[in-house]
């Protein structure tokens, strides 16, 4: 998730299950476990990811997460 | 200050852990680990040639002897492959390969050829996956837009393989 987040920051979450494109999500993924990634979009087949590095993982090879999957919104992060 | 505290807080086990890599699989990708691969199974074959004479009054010697290189040159062979599938599977995306279409053939070709280096020990098998690699590796480099050069390795078996411009 760079430029965002470094290596070894520090990120606080609100819990919350409402979240928009754009949004900074913590997640448990069903394939890659408790991940950080932003909020592609929404649709039927649920919540699409994606990471904000060129280099990132496409939002296809991330797939769609439900929502109960989301476990917080990112409020505040300090790198180092 | 405040990193320094949190950082106290997550020795402790008070902060829980997740992934934000932008990197899974890692998004690092450089057929230089292929190149090095290939040219190892020329040396291997050379080695197997230059060593087997030597060593043919004496059966236990000589079997021993092509059996270590044999398991390296199959090792080295497969590296090839797995590392071109990867860059070929993963990293290739269709905008590059409408721009290189070559890339399917090239591919398979070199899988072919990877395989026949691993069946048998015929040098010039072994000179055109180099050379095919090099091909994939100047393609890579195009998608990267930075040029490459070739390069003499400065070890036997003393092949051209392509080096980025960097």
């Amino acid at each position: 998730m760079k430029p965002l987040l470094e290596d070894g920051s520090f990120a606080v979450f609100h819990r919350a299950k409402a979240v928009k494109a754009g949004d900074v999500v913590l997640v448990d993924h069903q394939k890659f476990g408790r991940i950080i990634k932003s909020v592609k979009g929404r649709d039927s087949n649920g919540i699409s990811l994606m990471g904000l590095h060129p280099d990132s993982m496409p939002p296809e090879k991330l797939g769609h997460i439900s929502e109960k999957r989301i476990i917080g919104r990112l409020v505040w992060q300090l790198n180092q | 200050m405040i990193f320094a505290c949190l950082n106290q807080l997550d020795k402790l086990g008070f902060v829980d852990h997740a992934r934000a890599h932008c990197d899974i699989p890692c998004g690092i990708y450089d057929p230089s680990t292929a190149l090095i691969a290939a040219v190892s199974v020329v040396r291997i074959m050379d080695i197997m040639h230059e060593g087997a004479s030597g060593r043919s009054a004496d059966p236990v010697a000589l079997s021993n002897f092509l059996a270590r290189n044999a398991l390296r040159k199959e090792e080295e062979a497969e590296k090839v492959k797995q590392e071109v599938r990867i860059i070929w599977g993963d990293y290739f995306k269709a905008p590059m390969i409408e721009a290189h279409p070559e890339i399917h053939a090239l591919t398979h070709s070199i899988m072919q050829k990877g395989s026949a280096c691993k069946q048998d020990v015929h040098r010039e098998d072994a000179l055109a996956l180099v050379d095919l690699v090099n091909q994939f590796a100047e393609i890579f480099w195009k998608t990267k837009n930075t040029a490459t050069e070739r390069k003499k390795t400065p070890y036997a078996p003393n092949l051209e393989i392509v080096h980025p411009v960097l």
